[in-house]
Formats: structure tokens, C-alpha cells, sequence
């Protein structure tokens, strides 16, 4: 009778410990990539998106037991990633020029604002991305996809650097185009509240 | 070129990590001065994190849900390499943590009269101090960060968090940043403050409510609650309570500091923790032995137990608070805060909702006694030649009950008994003793736990006193 009152118990503690675990992992693996859409919109560099995602994640874990269940795990971990892309900036450990702090709130309020609307337009994208040309396909892999530089792939292509440059602009105002147009035939409007 | 073609050139060449200083400033400019611009330059900017997201390997898939009670064993079967795999992640990310905990965050640049209380970090001056916790019980130190001095004015409870941030838990202490310290954050309770190139003060008092005071420059102040969030410059201030955070005018001419240390003058509540002045507190066992490594004692908890079948396992919490020098001539009423935390020590399913007494050490049985020395054969109110409190020498003043469902969380007590106590001991040292009335004829019951004034996440013991006069200093 004491040993079932005992294991029951043990179970419930380890139970308890387990879905805490549980909640923050899928807490924590639903909010990556738009925490990192997020991060790189103030601080535009894959190196230095992910290295502030990553010093977001840690703090997100170290802080989790503060974290109110039912309240929003996305806003929280935006709130947490602002200040780590503020620190990052701060240190100066970002190589590129960044935006000040007036700018990274003005862009973190309008982005938050607009959350809903910005989610249409990033469903839309990957059908426009289907719809480019083989060659700019291509091109989305190579720079976006894995990050080479526009150096290597101006010599890949024989072109110069500057050609691959207007080249990376053309398929940015494209892909924008498209999701403008699929998100119109949908009947979404840009000024829906999020 | 029109400004629109401007406008593209200046995004891209920042998006594509190319643009000069200057660029970055006049985009900056052009964004500040239109939402169509704004606009514009966010659905790039995540058109851009879509297309590099989509491509970067060994990332936990972002398409994990959770797994219902409707679903079946195969999905959950399905998921487990992923659930492992996040898990993984996790178990990485921890490991990381701790191992870049132990690495120098800021120095000890000088002390003064410090008397220090139990913390987590080494307190000689020059020490190269990591993430932890200080506790300063009087006297003054500074802090140095990488681009931050701090000034800390005992009491003060802080906590070390990295070169560029921290948590102030209770006290005062002032800031000042230099170059390239724009972004240090001071975390409180009620709200989080990023220092933007100034200096300022802040205080939180014993239940987390935080007074920002700045004296130069600029600060933003962002209620933990609310979010509610604002940008203080020059000689201003702000007030984060639990539910709001509020801004003050201008400090006038002739304003003193005394005034600017109590703010909360108007709403006549003090609080009076263990950690305060010359509050201490401790526990003891009634039998010779202690738990050993077998069967360590969980750290920064008071414990509080009672079986009558295994007397000498008994256990009693000794608490102190100083209220000397308070000059309160009247209580119009009194709280004592506890807060239960987990001890891992036995098993609550062996034990019912449980009764505590708390009792007052009569003044003239309070003897001098300190954390350190306090044992089984000296604690105040002992009856001679036993290991019990004798009713002589203290008085019952309240009780409340911890149900076997949850032994943590913040327990209140509110008695005219501990009022009237409180009262008659004001400008002194009164001892609290908590002990469980509930026992039960059972090995391995569970031992209850209440925060000591040195855990690391829970409140002390606080005593909140609402004073019905005070005499103006």
C-alpha cells in the first residue's frame, strides 16, 4: 500500500517534470522560425540572426519557469529576442552598420501589428517561388538557400559582381509582386487588421 | 532617381548586408518617415528570413504539435524522432548555458563598510565575479560591468546575469553606462530597464515594486505585466507596481533624497523581510543527526516537519525581523508572507492538508541568536533540557493550513494575535517560529519547505505592515 503511494507519487513528480519539458520543446520548436523572420528583420545577416536566435533560445529556456502559461509564448520570445538583438548590437559584435533602437521598436511595433497579414504573404511565397524561371530558382538556392556568396556566384555565372546584385533585386520584386498578387486575387488587403 | 528607386536601392543593400553607415542612417530616416516604407521593408525583410529559413539544415522542424489525447499511439510513434531530436536541442542548449555560466561577467571594484550577506559569488574587492547571486546587507559596493558601473546600497539583492544584464530582486543601487554600454538591462520584478547611454537609479522594495530615477540621459522602462513600455530622458521617474507603471513629473527644486527613497509614502505599507537589517532565520532538527550526503537537505529552504512517531525528525523554522528604527507608532494591520517550495523530502500522498502553528518568542525569551550557531540546544523559546518549545516563553499567534495538493506558493497570514505582537514589538528584534501541528504515524512524510531569504527564485519571509500613523523623519 506505502510502496504504490510511494511509485504514484514518483510518477506524478516525474510526470510533472516531463510535460513542463514537453510544453517548453513544443513551445520553443513552434516559435523558431518566426522568431527568426522576426530577428532578421532588425538585424538582417544570417550569421548574426542565428546567433541571436540562439542567445534568445537560451534565455528563453534559462527564464522558462517564469513564463505564465496561457499568456503568449510568441510575444514573450519576441520581447526576449528584441533585447538579445539589442545586446548583440550594443557589443558591437554585429560587423554591418544596425539600426538604432528607435528603429528596431518601430519596425518591432508596426511587424507585430501586422503579424496576421505578414503570415499571408509568407504562405503565399513558397508558390511563387515555384513559379520563377529554372535559372532564378536556381539562383534562390545558391544565395538564399545556402548562402553563397554573391562573389562566388558571379564567378560561377562569368558575370560581375554588380549584375548578380540587380539580379538578387529583380527576384526580390518578383516574389513581391507574385505574393502581391496572389494575396489580391485571395481578397486580402494590405490594410486587413491583423 | 526618384526616391522610391532611392528607397530600393538603400533596403537592398542593407537586407544584402552591403550598406554603409550612411546608408543605414538615411534608411533609417526613410522609414521613420513613412508606413508604406515600413511596410515595404518588413515584407522584404521576411521575404528574405523565408527563403534563408527554408534552406538552413539541422533546425528543429517548426511543425511539431501537440500531441492531443485524440491522437494515437502511431502519431505519437511518428513524432518521436522529432520530439527526440527537439529534445536534443534542448538538452544542447542547457548544456551550453551552464557551461558559458561560469565565465567573468563583472568585477567588484571597490567596498566600503559592506557587510555581506549569504550569496552565491565570492564578495573581495577585484574578484572576477560569474553569474550569481549577491546579497549586500549594508555598506556600499560597486560593480564593475564590461560598459557599466553599478553601485549598490546595502540592503540589496542582485542577480548576475551576464556582462550585460542583471536583476535587481530588492534594494537600491545606481547605474551609470559608458560608451558602448547603450542596451544594459537592469531587470525587476514589475519591469525591465534598458539603459540608452545614462545614468540612474533603481529601487525595489521587499515585494517587487520598482521605483526608476533617472539622472541623466536617456532610459526605456517596459512593464513586465503591461508591456506597457517608455523612454524616460533627463531628471524623471517611473513607478512599476504589479498592474501598471506609471510616470512622475520632474523632480522639483529642493526636492531631497529622503523624499525620493519613499515614494510609496502615500500608500503607508512597509514591507520587512528576513533578508532585512538584522532579520535572520533558520531551522533546526530536534534529533542529534542531520541528513548527510545520503540524504542531502535542499539548499535556501527552510523545513518545517512533525511526526510523531519519528520525534527526532522534527523540525522548526526560527524567523527574525528587524523593526528597529522604523518609527511606526501604530499597525492598522499585518501580513506574514511564506512562501512553500518543493523540498523533494518525502512524499506529500503520505501526509493530509497540513495545520502550522506560528508563535511568537515572548521578548523577554528572545534571546540573541544567528543563523550560524542556531541549534537543536539554543533555539529561542526552548523549554530546558528538551528539544521542544516551551509554552512559557511563546505565544500562539496564528495558523494556517498547506494543502497535500500544493506545498508551494505564497501563503499569507493575517491575524489580530500576530498584529498585536508585531505591535508590541515594534523597534525591535521579534522572533517568528513556524511548526507543523499535523503529524502523521508514517516514515518518509513529507518535509514542507518555505523560501529562506537566500533562494534564488522565491520571496523571503516578509512581514507587510500597514501603518496607520508614521512620524515624518
Amino acid at each position: 500500500m506505502r510502496n504504490s503511494a510511494v511509485t504514484e507519487s514518483n510518477q506524478r513528480l516525474m510526470s510533472d517534470n516531463d510535460q513542463a519539458t514537453t510544453e517548453f520543446v513544443q513551445l520553443l520548436t513552434e516559435s523558431q522560425r518566426s522568431l527568426f523572420y522576426y530577428i532578421h528583420s532588425l538585424i538582417p545577416n544570417r550569421t548574426d540572426a542565428d546567433e541571436v536566435l540562439q542567445e534568445t533560445n537560451l534565455v528563453l529556456w534559462r527564464e522558462y519557469e517564469r513564463f505564465e502559461m496561457g499568456t503568449n509564448f510568441k510575444a514573450w520570445a519576441c520581447t526576449v529576442a528584441l533585447n538579445q538583438v539589442r545586446a548583440f548590437t550594443s557589443k558591437r559584435r554585429a560587423k554591418r552598420p544596425h539600426f538604432d533602437t528607435d528603429t528596431m521598436m518601430l519596425i518591432s511595433e508596426r511587424q507585430e501589428r501586422r503579424s496576421a497579414y505578414l503570415q499571408h504573404r509568407l504562405d503565399a511565397l513558397e508558390n511563387c517561388v515555384q513559379k520563377l524561371p529554372e535559372r532564378k530558382r536556381e539562383f534562390v538556392e545558391q544565395r538564399y538557400r545556402q548562402g553563397v556568396p554573391v562573389e562566388n556566384i558571379a564567378d560561377e555565372m562569368g558575370s560581375s559582381v554588380d549584375a548578380v546584385y540587380k539580379m538578387l533585386h529583380r527576384i526580390r520584386e518578383t516574389l513581391h509582386a507574385c505574393v502581391d498578387r496572389t494575396l489580391s486575387h485571395e481578397g486580402v488587403g494590405s490594410n486587413d487588421p491583423a | 532617381m526618384t526616391q522610391r528607386e532611392r528607397f530600393n536601392e538603400l533596403r537592398d543593400a542593407f537586407l544584402d548586408g552591403v550598406a554603409s553607415p550612411a546608408e543605414t542612417e538615411e534608411l533609417q530616416r526613410l522609414l521613420h518617415s513613412s508606413d508604406e516604407w515600413l511596410d515595404d521593408y518588413i515584407e522584404h525583410a521576411n521575404q528574405d528570413a523565408a527563403l534563408i529559413w527554408n534552406g538552413i539544415p539541422n533546425r528543429p522542424s517548426p511543425t511539431v504539435h501537440p500531441t492531443t489525447s485524440a491522437a494515437g499511439t502511431s502519431r505519437f510513434v511518428r513524432y518521436m524522432p522529432l520530439i527526440a531530436a527537439s529534445l536534443l536541442f534542448v538538452a544542447a542548449v542547457g548544456w551550453e548555458w551552464m557551461t558559458l555560466k561560469p565565465r567573468s561577467v563583472a568585477t567588484i571594484l571597490s567596498s566600503t563598510d559592506c557587510h555581506w550577506g549569504t550569496g552565491t559569488l565570492p564578495t573581495t574587492v577585484g574578484q572576477e565575479l560569474t553569474s550569481g547571486r549577491l546579497r549586500l546587507i549594508s555598506g556600499i559596493a560597486e560593480l564593475q560591468f564590461p560598459h557599466a558601473t553599478v553601485s549598490m546600497e546595502g540592503p540589496v539583492d542582485i542577480e548576475l546575469i551576464s556582462a550585460e544584464r542583471c536583476r535587481l530582486h530588492s534594494g537600491s543601487i545606481v547605474g551609470s553606462v559608458s560608451d558602448g554600454g547603450e542596451g544594459f538591462v537592469v531587470e525587476t520584478p514589475r519591469a525591465e530597464i534598458t539603459d540608452r547611454g545614462t545614468k540612474f537609479g533603481v529601487f525595489v522594495d521587499n515585494v517587487g515594486d520598482a521605483r526608476l530615477d533617472v539622472l541623466e540621459g536617456k532610459v526605456d522602462v517596459k512593464h513586465t505585466k503591461t508591456g506597457r513600455q517608455l523612454t524616460l530622458e533627463g531628471a524623471s521617474r517611473a513607478f512599476a507596481s504589479v498592474h501598471a507603471l506609471e510616470t512622475f513629473a520632474p523632480k522639483k527644486e529642493g526636492e531631497d533624497q529622503q523624499n525620493a527613497m519613499t515614494p510609496t509614502t502615500l500608500d503607508k505599507v512597509l514591507h520587512i523581510s528576513s533578508a532585512y537589517g538584522d532579520g535572520d532565520e533558520g531551522d533546526v532538527t530536534s534529533g542529534e543527526r542531520r541528513e548527510g550526503d545520503s540524504f542531502p537537505t535542499p539548499d535556501h529552504v527552510l523545513l518545517v516537519k512533525r511526526a510523531d512517531s519519528e520525534p527526532h525528525w522534527n523540525r522548526k523554522a526560527f524567523i527574525r525581523f528587524d523593526l528597529q528604527g522604523l518609527e511606526i507608532s501604530e499597525l492598522s494591520g499585518v501580513e506574514l508572507r511564506l512562501e512553500g517550495v518543493h523540498t523533494r523530502m518525502g512524499y506529500t500522498s503520505l501526509l493530509p492538508d497540513s495545520t502550522f502553528h506560528i508563535y511568537g518568542v515572548k521578548p523577554e525569551h528572545n534571546t540573541d541568536w544567528n543563523s550560524q550557531t542556531l541549534d537543536r540546544s539554543n533555539f529561542p523559546g526552548r523549554k530546558l533540557k528538551t528539544h521542544k518549545l516551551d509554552p512559557d516563553k511563546v505565544q500562539l499567534l496564528g495558523e494556517f493550513v498547506i494543502p497535500q495538493s500544493k506545498p508551494q506558493g505564497q501563503f499569507v497570514i493575517a491575524d489580530p494575535r500576530l498584529q498585536q505582537f508585531l505591535q508590541d514589538n515594534l523597534g525591535s528584534t521579534p522572533t517568528l517560529v513556524i511548526t507543523r501541528l499535523t503529524s502523521v504515524n508514517q516514515t518518509q512524510s513529507y518535509v514542507h519547505g518555505f523560501a529562506s531569504r537566500t533562494h534564488p527564485t522565491a520571496s523571503p519571509p516578509t512581514l507587510r505592515l500597514h501603518v496607520k500613523q508614521t512620524v515624518s523623519n
